[in-house]
């Protein structure tokens, strides 16, 4: 068990990366973090290659890091966007992996939140940087999709749930105190 | 080769990476980057071993049918992560698994895998396939619009494994040895019909257990509207479970034999 050192720590950060199986190497498996500047141009390739956007959620706080390793499609809707009013509420949240069994668990400890699961060593993350943070990622996410996948139609339905659970996500933010 | 070696080694492939790709997009390697493992003797008589054992795999995925012999290893400790011990503990024959890349791949190119195109092509369940039975209307009942065996088969079937950077980087369960795309069928036809009534596929990302008749637990899940996308075990008899460790040994035996080659 690790704990988030209060004060001096670093702020959080989460983010997500994308699987590049673009080269079929089986040594080097990049996975690509989504761009900063929103400039998606270079992730149509991946994404031909990556019909399921298997990828990596990334939250890391000092020296903590957590990494959700799945379908982006189900991470981002079930932990970092759907889960959200929950997590405000205090809520213990219980998600399932999708492409392996396993599962996430978050659970509010005080001012910080539990994270732990399946392939995940448990860490205590603050709750007020790590919500917001998580529907960022949602946010990027969302972003990723209109600008490569709005053309696929096997994504229709993920662009407007994503975007309907980002919507709910911002809302609850909205009247969240960070407690 | 010496951990500094080795070190640069990693680091220059990363910026090997890097730099093949438009300089904004930045690889996540911290965490994700894996070194090149060091490679054996040229003479290695492990490896002439694992030819031989490669041989006599695929003689037998060609003569004998796939489902009729089922090899079991029952205990823990026969899955040594010393890729070397693993051989020798491999029995003769049948084998259906193997980390050998060249038995994967083979198994894929030349064994069953054309045999059972026609179950490649099992996407639709209102093709009005009279073979699907009464999982479809079940399907139709609960919005399931397409499976997806091509998945099923090459990420969680031995004998079916497509080799690739994908294949080998996520970890999988994997249904028993022996297990054929007509068994697989079977079994995904079994799971639909014993979805329950309220499963959400279609709603939202779904995932449902259910339990076989031949012991199996196995997921089912949906991402992206209707489509099956996940069919797979995760426990029961003749479970097998590809952990990070196995899938490296499956690289490693591949970057072994192609250093091997040149």
């Amino acid at each position: 068990m690790t704990d988030h050192a209060h004060g001096d720590t670093p702020r959080l950060e989460a983010y997500f990366c994308y699987d590049d199986y673009t080269d079929d190497d089986l040594d080097e498996m990049p996975c690509v973090r989504a761009p900063a500047d929103g400039d998606w141009s270079g992730f149509a390739e991946m994404a031909e290659e990556n019909e399921d956007d298997i990828g990596t959620v990334v939250i890391r706080s000092g020296d903590h890091e957590v990494r959700i390793e799945d379908s982006l499609i189900a991470t981002v809707q079930n932990v970092c966007l759907s889960a959200v009013p929950k997590l405000i509420g205090r809520e213990h949240v219980v998600v399932r992996l999708f492409t392996v069994y396993g599962y996430v668990r978050m659970d509010p400890e005080g001012s910080d939140q539990l994270v732990l699961g399946d392939f995940i060593e448990p860490v205590r993350l603050p709750r007020a940087e790590l919500i917001p943070a998580l529907v960022e990622v949602g946010r990027t996410y969302l972003r990723f999709l209109e600008s490569i996948r709005a053309d696929d139609d096997d994504f229709t339905i993920t662009i407007d749930r994503v975007r309907a659970q980002l919507e709910a996500a911002d809302a609850a933010l909205a009247g969240w105190d960070g407690t | 080769m010496g951990d500094r070696a080795e070190a640069e080694r990693a680091h220059d492939t990363t910026d090997d990476v890097t730099a093949s790709r438009a300089a904004r997009l930045t690889p996540d390697t911290q965490p994700t980057v894996r070194r090149r493992l060091a490679v054996g003797a040229v003479d290695d008589p492990a490896e002439h071993e694992a030819d031989r054992l490669a041989d006599a795999a695929l003689a037998v995925l060609r003569s004998t049918e796939l489902g009729s012999t089922r090899v079991r290893r029952s205990t823990a400790s026969s899955r040594s992560p010393d890729p070397v011990a693993h051989r020798r503990v491999r029995p003769a024959a049948p084998v259906h698994r193997s980390h050998d890349p060249a038995v994967i791949r083979r198994a894929y190119v030349n064994g069953t895998a054309e045999k059972d195109l026609p179950l490649f092509k099992l996407q639709d369940p209102k093709s009005g396939d009279n073979s699907l039975g009464t999982a479809a209307a079940k399907a139709a009942k609960l919005g399931i619009t397409a499976f997806n065996m091509p998945h099923y088969l090459e990420r969680h079937t031995f004998g079916y494994q497509r080799l690739s950077g994908k294949t080998t980087k996520q970890r999988a369960g994997m249904f028993p040895t022996g297990t054929s795309a007509d068994d697989v069928k079977k079994m995904l036809l079994e799971a639909v019909g014993k979805l329950p009534d309220d499963a959400a596929v279609g709603e939202a990302v779904t995932s449902e257990t259910v339990d076989l008749a031949n012991g199996l637990k196995v997921n089912l899940g949906a991402l992206k509207g209707g489509k099956l996308s996940a069919f797979f075990p995760i426990g029961g008899t003749g479970y097998h479970y590809y952990d990070d460790g196995e899938l490296n040994e499956i690289r490693k035996a591949k970057n072994a034999k192609a250093d091997d080659s040149t």
